[in-house]
């Protein structure tokens, strides 16, 4: 005779411990004799949410709900799944549903305000954890979503309080760490911020989050790294409408700005303006890879960059340098062809975005537009050496497509 | 009946030669308790044609029931060699090699029995040959057919099993460190932490240096680590305690701690004894993974047995395996306790040749060039290599089927196995990377970080 109950907290303990097989192992036994054991199910789905299985989590869980329909952890399992799948509109739905059932778990409360952060309701967020902090004082979940809500909220002074707290009560928590870490990251203050990440690595090393700070708080080192990522960092925290707006509003300033002084004695103040434009532009594109340039040159950022940003950084390091060299030579040689430099460093833009290792014309969508893009502009600087004509044909087309490129990334990117 | 058995007399004295007629003969013999007659017939039967495997069977089936039973096992014997007797049919044998006093044996074939029919039960051999483990018998119903070797291993007491109420497997491995392919840096460290006191233990005592204390071995799966402690038992003679997962999951479950304490009475009486703890982080999880639960007691246990306080540990030597060190409590490392942390590195490429070798052991295969697959399994783990050797000879399975002649593997299928066979400790190294790096305040993990080559 199996004895169910021993069986499922094993399989409970074995999740615990991270034994994800042997623990669905045990719920298979379970389930094999009554395929519509609940609480077998719950365990299978809380282990495939562990493993980031997350749609076949979303199928055993709302199976569990077609036999009882009852029980609210089902819910905010549920509810938890499609917060991971960044779907905040099911997940606040079901957890509402676990709510209803029972209001009572803080833990609910915490996920709700970390649901309303991601979906940039600051307020909502905040009111969310302050009631799950009425249920259990010391919830560290709470802490730190009501934290992070304080920040953006403006309310600087509540929130580095409500970050004290949270380490008092777990000064062991990597999330708390980290949440610290990316707050020091906004403000500039690089050096506080790798502390945290540091620590919060320490604590968790596969913690992704804090591996990314811990990143950028290295490459903040470079001052145009620090601004760029502090200006991303602030436009990530506005609204869409806000984001679309601004990419489109600087630029028809600047094309207003320009055309309105082309032929006032202002020209060079335009010309100026433009280039201040252009060359933010091409960083907001390749800053992080020039920074990661930078990073391999130090000992502990060679050991955290990945594989593809070591090879980005390669690749557009030396596009860049060939820009350089060329944009000198043609200057020196033939001024007809100073399309080529702009080619090339056109090109670093794109192999900034392009995955490592490169499979030619064997992916989809953007990925194949970007290697398209790249294969004319090498075309175009090969044919650069047999003929002019041709080449600034092939340029001309070049350029078209990596304006629709930029274009259609940086929408891409606010949305 | 007896009629019956006259009329097929009769009717073979007619044609002596008509083996299904003896048969069917024999058999009602058999029923009716002639069994000397019976006997007759089988070996007549086996006078005409040499090798009948119903008249062996048969034959060895009279000699039990007559009890000659070494006899019986001579037939079956020859009858198992052949692969002409399976299931079932194997039980009689069982019987007789445990009344022969032969236990390994019936052991094994019990084994085998079991993975033919699961689900067999035969309460005269399951009262003699299964020994009460912590867990209850219930592992046989649910576990899947791959973990069963190992529950089975699990359930049986080897011979040298010695009586005072100890209820643990055992056994006393033959291996020894010879067995054991390249690891040249592990080996030592063991030898020179558990092997060298118990050969010179005046040298230790002029030196101060206490002995006792375990060795904690860890690294990525696959590549060994219970066949190495396997091996250190062997190695000085020692017997060996295995606890799984399994065990130690029942230890949770159950009453714990006196679980746990009858490990450590059971290994202290049988000493010298190599006591293995096999997944040791399921019991040593740190602190902060088990915050607000009931499992600090058996830690807490777990380290007052280890520490020795109410009885000595002379003789027992304590070793434990993990894959997951950092999830081990740091408490267990402290001196006394798991003061050595070894990491067992995935083969080397001596060691690699090593296990291809032991792997193609009598399979059908060309001059091999070990040393080039060995070049392209590099931080391939044991268990992987098998994997490899297992794929290779799907493909030349196929072959030989479809030619219909032994197709024998060359190096070529090897290297292409390998490539298909991606190394399943790349994952581990993608964690384990990230502790080395940013968590190793004590240098604990220094051995990754020299494997991996990374510098800092």
């Amino acid at each position: 005779m199996i004895d169910r109950d021993s069986l499922l907290r094993r399989a409970e303990f074995l999740r615990r411990q991270k034994r994800f097989k042997e623990a669905e192992r045990e719920v298979g036994v379970v389930l094999q004799s009554d395929p519509e054991d609940v609480e077998a199910l719950i365990i299978l789905g809380h282990c495939k949410i562990d493993t980031r299985q997350l749609d076949e989590a979303v199928t055993i869980l709302k199976q569990c709900l077609q036999f009882d329909s009852s029980k609210d952890y089902v819910f905010y399992l549920l509810a938890f799944t499609h917060y991971q799948k960044n779907d905040s509109k099911s997940a606040l739905q079901y957890l509402k549903e676990a709510l209803s059932i029972f209001p009572y778990n803080s833990g609910y409360f915490a996920l709700a305000a970390h649901i309303y952060l991601e979906s940039k309701d600051y307020q909502a967020a905040l009111d969310a954890a302050d009631a799950g902090l009425a249920m259990e004082a010391d919830n560290v979940s709470c802490l730190n979503a009501r934290s992070s809500a304080l920040f953006r909220l403006n309310k600087k002074e509540e929130a580095r309080e409500t970050i004290h707290e949270a380490l008092a009560v777990d000064p062991e928590n990597y999330i708390t760490h980290t949440n610290y870490g990316w707050h020091h990251l906004e403000k500039g203050r690089h050096k506080e911020a790798a502390t945290h990440f540091k620590e919060a690595l320490r604590i968790n090393p596969n913690y992704a989050y804090a591996k990314q700070g811990y990143k950028s708080a290295l490459k903040s080192r470079l001052i145009f790294y620090r601004w760029m990522l502090q200006s991303n960092l602030w436009l990530a925290q506005q609204n869409k409408r806000l984001r679309l707006g601004m990419i489109f509003g600087i630029w028809l300033l600047v094309a207003g700005i320009n055309t309105a002084g082309e032929h006032s004695h202002l020209q060079y103040v335009c010309y100026t303006v433009m280039l201040l434009y252009f060359v933010v532009v091409v960083f907001s594109w390749i800053g992080s890879s020039v920074a990661n340039l930078y990073l391999m040159t130090t000992p502990h950022g060679r050991y955290i960059l990945t594989h593809q940003e070591k090879w980005s950084a390669r690749m557009v390091g030396a596009l860049l340098l060939c820009s350089i060299i060329a944009f000198v030579a043609v200057l020196f040689i033939n001024q007809d062809y100073l399309f080529i430099p702009g080619v090339l460093a056109g090109m670093s833009i794109i192999f900034n975005e392009i995955d490592f290792p490169i499979r030619p014309f064997q992916v989809k969508g953007r990925m194949l537009f970007s290697q398209i893009i790249l294969a004319t502009g090498i075309l175009c600087c090969l044919a650069a050496c047999i003929n002019f004509q041709v080449a600034s044909a092939i340029a001309m087309v070049y350029a078209i497509m990596f304006v629709v490129f930029i274009w259609s990334g940086s929408i891409r990117k606010s949305m | 009946m007896n009629e019956g058995i006259e009329q097929l007399k009769e009717a073979l004295s007619f044609s002596p030669e008509n083996i299904p007629l003896r048969l069917h003969l024999a058999e009602l013999m058999v029923k009716g308790f002639m069994l000397d007659d019976a006997a007759a017939q089988y070996q007549e039967i086996l006078n005409i044609n040499y090798g009948n495997d119903k008249a062996r069977k048969g034959l060895a089936n009279v000699f039990y029931k007559q009890k000659k039973f070494s006899a019986a096992i001579l037939v079956y014997e020859a009858l198992m060699a052949d692969n002409k007797i399976v299931g079932e049919e194997l039980v009689p044998f069982v019987k007789c090699l445990i009344k022969e006093n032969s236990h390994n044996e019936a052991i094994e074939i019990y084994k085998k029995v079991l993975q033919q029919v699961p689900g067999f039960k035969d309460e005269e051999i399951d009262s003699t040959l299964r020994m009460p483990t912590m867990g209850n018998k219930r592992r046989m119903d649910e576990d899947g057919d791959d973990d069963f070797e190992d529950d089975i291993d699990d359930m049986f007491g080897g011979n040298e099993f010695e009586d005072g109420g100890s209820d643990f497997l055992m056994e006393k491995p033959d291996l020894k460190f010879e067995d054991v392919g390249g690891m040249k840096k592990v080996k030592n460290e063991i030898s020179l932490k558990i092997i060298q006191p118990l050969k010179n233990p005046d040298l230790y005592k002029a030196f101060g240096k206490k002995t006792g204390g375990g060795i904690l071995l860890y690294g990525p799966p696959g590549c060994g680590k219970t066949y190495l402690a396997k091996a250190t038992a062997g190695e000085i003679d020692a017997k060996f305690i295995n606890i799984g997962l399994h065990d130690i999951l029942d230890m949770w479950m159950g009453n714990s701690e006196k679980n746990l304490h009858e490990v450590f009475a059971q290994a202290r009486n049988n000493a010298p004894c190599v006591l293995f703890f096999d997944e040791v982080d399921a019991i040593g999880a740190s602190r902060s993974d088990l915050k607000g639960s009931s499992m600090r007691h058996v830690i807490n246990q777990f380290l007052a047995e280890m520490d020795g306080v109410e009885h000595s540990n002379d003789g027992v030597l304590i070793l434990a395996a993990t894959n997951a060190p950092w999830s081990v409590d740091s408490a267990f490392r402290r001196p006394g306790r798991f003061d050595r942390v070894v990491f067992v590195a995935p083969p080397d490429t001596e060691g690699r040749v090593e296990v291809l070798k032991r792997h193609l052991k009598g399979k059908p295969t060309e001059e091999i060039d070990l040393a080039a697959v060995a070049k392209v399994t590099e931080e391939y783990s044991g268990a992987d290599l098998k994997a490899v050797i297992d794929i290779a000879t799907e493909y030349k399975l196929e072959d030989s089927l479809a030619k219909g002649s032994i197709e024998k593997i060359t190096t070529k299928d090897l290297i292409k196995a390998a490539k298909q066979h991606k190394n399943t400790t790349a994952e581990w190294f993608s964690t384990a990377r990230n502790y080395a790096l940013y968590a190793n305040e004590t240098g604990l993990y220094n051995d990754i970080l020299d494997y991996m080559k990374i510098k800092k």
